[in-house]
């Protein structure tokens, strides 16, 4: 079991922030899904154009996950410790 | 021609095109995925955030999220996979020129029209070789009469068109070789599952991004009780901070008229999804009418990311274990703490699933029970209920120490009968050393933390 509690709440952000920023590059141009559309007559193509579409809706989901929900998530974790360490400190005085 | 259904229309030079463009655009997605990645690696390795809350949170980003990263990556992969897949087979199986067009109403239309050919060569023919048959028995003693032979040219229009019948010839075969080649690419990619993979990964993923959205900041203070309600546990009560709320006076009137009067107790009952037992805990109440036989919680599932929160506020101790029905993975997952303004005690919840964040096993309706053995020697009435998801928290315990919490013992039962005996067996004897299981009666269980 860890006894040590520590966090750099400045490189702790900073990590965050990348995940965030990276998070959000996490996008595919959805452009290409009505191309496959346009690609071919086939049962095959409008299958994989379904396929296409659906995995996008992933990617975009994927991509909210990552760049918004994940961060809020951690930034709590440092908040906490932080909200903690400010109301401890002012109970001591 | 019946074979083909609706017009059908391929031409390679433009799959090929977009397919190129379309593995550009995904090759820059996995790089920026790869990117993600190294800001999950530093997140991992950051030497600057030690302790409890970091290692957990550390493990969340290694098995949660890198494993979406990689399920997301790999549901990309069978996705180009089947481009790919479809223009090899059509490569090899219908035309392997690169710039090759098939559009089936044109073959068709000129199949009709060959056919059309066919036939007024087959009458043209068939007349005229009569005819100079009735010419031949007529003059032929006067010299050498040629009959026309128009076989060869019917023969070479059966080859292309395939003559009187309707599922022959050169054409038939260049359309059913196409059509072939779409339902079998169609079969082979339902094969692979593909939607019902990327439709179970969203679902873990909405889970998991509803449980991350609902993450809230713990307070609890020391002299100031700012507090009416906190808590970022999912898994456990939920409590409201009120940045401009009661005092510590407040906040007892309130947890007091909370606690007496019926007419208030309503709205927080039906927030809370709790109820009262008779010694004045608080027990969820997974059956309730009001919030429609649910409780929130079910929608979140649980992780361990969530006990780190949790842990960071106030102390708590848990374990799990698993055990498999029907195929599927469960885990029961059991606490003790202090729940703030709950007051110390504890739960036990069912877990569906292997991955790092579960669901709340809402299809299990087990007979349950819980006693709490509180730090100064008093004791809870049992509470037992058919549920997934069984608590009890005593408001009169609060503020507990990790002695206190150590000092205090909770002991549950769970019916299992529900195992069949390979089942139980296999879950006895995985778990029962390790979590010092009692077997009661049959196959109910009895185990404490």
């Amino acid at each position: 079991m860890a006894t040590e509690v520590y966090m750099d709440t400045e490189v702790f952000t900073e990590i965050v922030d990348g995940i965030a920023t990276s998070g959000y590059q996490c996008h595919l141009d959805s452009s290409f899904v009505k191309d496959s559309e346009k690609m071919a007559k086939t049962d095959i193509t409008d299958l994989l154009s379904e396929y296409t579409s659906k995995y996008y809706d992933l990617a975009d989901n994927y991509k909210v996950h990552a760049s918004e929900l994940l961060p809020h998530g951690l930034s709590t974790i440092r908040d906490s410790l932080i909200m903690q360490d400010k109301i401890i400190s002012e109970a001591i005085d | 021609m019946s074979v083909v259904g609706k017009s059908k229309e391929y031409d390679s030079e433009i799959v090929a095109s977009f397919m190129s463009d379309l593995f550009q655009e995904h090759k820059k997605y996995q790089n920026r995925m790869l990117q993600l990645e190294c800001e999950f690696e530093r997140y991992e390795t950051n030497d600057t955030h030690r302790g409890k809350a970091a290692e957990a949170s550390k493990a969340y980003i290694r098995e949660g999220e890198k494993r979406f990263q990689y399920e997301i990556l790999d549901a990309n992969s069978m996705l180009l996979h089947l481009y790919d897949h479809m223009h090899d087979m059509f490569s090899s199986k219908v035309d392997s020129h690169p710039r090759a067009k098939i559009k089936t109403n044109v073959l068709l239309e000129i199949e009709r029209h060959y056919k059309n050919y066919y036939h007024d060569v087959k009458e043209s023919g068939d007349d005229i070789e009569t005819r100079a048959r009735a010419i031949e028995s007529k003059f032929g003693k006067y010299g050498k009469v040629t009959i026309p032979d128009f076989e060869p040219s019917k023969m070479a229009y059966k080859k292309f068109c395939g003559g009187d019948s309707e599922n022959s010839g050169y054409l038939y075969e260049c359309i059913d070789k196409f059509v072939r080649f779409d339902r079998n690419e169609c079969e082979y990619a339902e094969s692979m599952q593909l939607p019902e993979k990327i439709d179970e990964l969203d679902t873990r993923l909405t889970v998991s991004s509803n449980a991350l959205s609902m993450m809230h900041a713990v307070f609890f203070g020391m002299k100031h009780y700012n507090i009416k309600l906190a808590s970022a546990s999912v898994g456990t009560p939920k409590y409201w901070y009120e940045k401009d709320g009661f005092t510590q006076n407040g906040a007892w009137e309130k947890n007091f008229i909370f606690d007496h009067s019926p007419s208030i107790t309503m709205i927080p009952a039906i927030v809370w999804d709790f109820r009262y037992g008779k010694d004045g805990n608080y027990h969820v109440d997974t059956h309730d009418n009001l919030t429609f036989g649910t409780c929130w919680q079910q929608f979140m599932g649980y992780m361990e990311l969530y006990d780190v929160v949790f842990d960071i506020g106030t102390n708590m101790q848990s374990r799990q274990m698993t055990f498999y029905y029907g195929g599927q993975e469960y885990t029961i997952w059991y606490w003790k703490g202090d729940y703030l303004n709950l007051g110390a005690g504890g739960e036990c919840g069912i877990y569906r699933g292997s991955e790092y964040v579960k669901e709340c096993a809402t299809n299990m309706n087990l007979h349950m029970t819980i006693q709490v053995d509180y730090a100064d020697g008093t004791k809870s009435e049992m509470w037992e209920d058919d549920t997934w998801w069984i608590t009890d928290f005593n408001p009169k315990q609060m503020w507990y120490s990790e002695a206190d919490l150590d000092a205090t013992s909770i002991t549950y039962t769970i019916d299992m009968s529900f195992l069949d005996d390979a089942e139980w067996n296999d879950f006895i004897s995985a778990n029962q050393r390790d979590f010092d299981l009692k077997i009661l009666d049959g196959k109910i269980i009895e185990f404490s933390l």
